[in-house]
């Protein structure tokens, strides 16, 4: 280090600390390397006056503790009788706790909340959370308020003020949000069967219950009183919810009668070009892939039959082979009988060898060439 | 009765989101641009009279929302707020929570005062909260825990009588 005492900046005070002036000249850098997240969040751990509050290094005035959340009251109230509760663990913001603990917080602070009403003989209370320095967090540890609040305190703080907003903007934020939020509360949406159903119109309704057997049994055995299992069956009110009943009542009962094929006709004629153009479109695909798959079945075919007659001549030349061998020198009438009777008898053999396996015609071909 | 907040919901006014339990809309009277109520669908007034799961369900809500709001709006902070009772400043007779997006000088500020309070108020502060908090969880007791000493020793005794009329009779 002394050879590079000349070149060194000694007025460390311009920097905010003695790491980030050496850092500057490169002479650390070997020895220490950059922290990373872990190791960023145990050193605001270790620097937390809350998780210093909660491991007992600071002292605290304690009111509730249970094994995930620990509540004390606040040194520098905003009233009397001003609670501070916070997870053990050390989340920074809300958005990085899990939701379990946001569930457990919050179920806590009414209980605190009810509490303090009835140790302090108030009227209210204020809830109030802070995620980021700017909105008024001053410790890097997530906390919940819950502030104690009489008539006349002194506290306004929290009296929300009013400012005017567009219209247009307002209409802008409302879609924005919308479409944001119907993605980030999609599992609460599924929970509560509120994700498709609601999507979906008439037609597609229609379309599902008959392309669904069950349901649609199920709807025409209770084809009579509808409107009321509909109204008894959460998911089934969801999908109903908004829906000309009377009109799918219709459609069902006509499907059920083995009319399917008039009611989508019927449904056709009614519908938008849209749809007739759809349609058309996805008959021409279901043409065309039949007629693909009849082609390919066409050259299969043909392969098969090329190796059926390649395996006929043979067959054929085999056993007359073989009729050779085994009669050798007798009447030559007598054999010549019997290839003819081969001959003719040729076409039944050959039509029992074509249901057998490929491999079984293998194992007979390699039998007749031993 | 006459409430503004269910009157949003029927009418569906600037409504963002709604499941069967929870309605989140943009604020009538924002005090920011990107303001978000989030409401119980059924009328209740105060945060004590929710039932727990959807108070936890709408608290679950606002964190989700409070996350949209945060890269919608490019903010660099959010307040989650509850103004629960008349004095608290509750404008509406309906439980509300109100999701707010901050920015830097957006004319908003949260920090209050502290107040000054002495050692002995605050110890006795600690010991009377304190002790409602001990019920957190629990159903408080009505009958108070003296009526069952009275009955062990009445217990005692009749045993005592019993032992010697015992005594006396061989």
């Amino acid at each position: 280090m002394k050879h590079l005492g000349g070149k060194l900046d000694f007025n460390l005070l311009k920097y905010n600390n003695v790491w980030q002036a050496l850092n500057k000249y490169n002479i650390i850098f070997c020895i220490m390397p950059e922290l990373t997240n872990e190791e960023k969040l145990s050193q605001q751990k270790e620097q937390c006056i809350f998780c210093q509050v909660i491991s007992g290094q600071k002292p605290a005035l304690k009111v509730y503790e249970d094994n995930k959340v620990v509540a004390i009251l606040d040194i520098g109230p905003a009233n009397k009788g001003h609670v501070l509760l916070m997870p053990k663990e050390h989340y920074s913001i809300m958005p990085l706790m899990p939701e379990d603990l946001i569930r457990h917080i919050f179920k806590i602070s009414k209980g605190i909340s009810q509490a303090l009403l009835k140790a302090m003989l108030v009227s209210g209370t204020n809830l109030f959370i802070a995620n980021g320095g700017i909105a008024g967090q001053q410790i890097p540890h997530f906390v919940v308020h819950i502030i104690p609040r009489e008539k006349e305190d002194g506290v306004d703080i929290f009296d929300l003020r009013r400012i005017n907003v567009d219209t247009n903007v307002m209409l802008e934020l409302q879609k924005a949000l919308q479409g944001n939020l119907h993605l980030k509360l999609q599992d609460k949406l599924a929970e509560q069967g509120l994700l498709k159903e609601a999507e979906i119109s008439e037609e597609e309704l229609i379309n599902m219950i008959k392309s669904n057997l069950q349901l649609r049994d199920f709807l025409l055995k209770n084809i009579e009183n509808l409107e009321t299992v509909v109204n008894a069956n959460p998911q089934l009110e969801m999908m109903f919810r908004g829906k000309n009943v009377a009109r799918i009542k219709e459609v069902i009962l006509s499907s059920g009668e083995d009319k399917q094929l008039e009611a989508v006709g019927n449904l056709l004629k009614g519908k938008k070009v849209n749809r007739k153009e759809e349609r058309a479109e996805i008959l021409k695909e279901i043409e065309t892939g039949a007629t693909e798959e009849t082609s390919e079945e066409k050259a299969l075919r043909e392969k098969l039959s090329v190796k059926k007659n390649e395996e006929r001549v043979k067959k054929a030349k085999f056993k007359k082979k073989g009729n050779d061998s085994e009669e050798p020198e007798n009447n030559d009438g007598e054999s010549k009988f019997k290839n003819s009777d081969d001959a003719s008898g040729e076409s039944d053999s050959i039509d029992e060898e074509s249901e057998t396996d490929l491999d079984d015609i293998a194992n007979l071909l390699s039998g007749g060439n031993a | 009765m006459n409430c503004p907040v269910c009157d949003i919901m029927d009418n569906e006014h600037f409504v963002i989101y709604q499941d069967k339990f929870a309605v989140a809309y943009l604020s009538q009277d924002p005090a920011v641009e990107g303001h978000v109520v989030i409401a119980p669908r059924n009328h209740i007034p105060i945060l004590e009279q929710v039932p727990g799961e959807i108070l936890e369900h709408l608290f679950i809500i606002a964190n989700r929302i409070s996350i949209s709001v945060f890269e919608l709006f490019n903010a660099q902070g959010t307040n989650i707020i509850v103004n629960n009772g008349i004095p608290a400043g509750q404008n509406m007779p309906h439980f509300s929570i109100s999701v707010l997006p901050r920015k830097e000088n957006d004319g908003l500020n949260f920090r209050w005062a502290p107040k000054q309070i002495s050692e002995q108020d605050m110890q006795g502060v600690l010991g009377k909260v304190k002790d409602r908090c001990d019920y957190i969880g629990h159903e408080v007791p009505k009958q108070a825990p003296v009526v069952v000493d009275k009955k062990e020793e009445l217990v005692v005794e009749e045993v005592d009588e019993r032992i010697k009329s015992l005594e006396r009779i061989p």
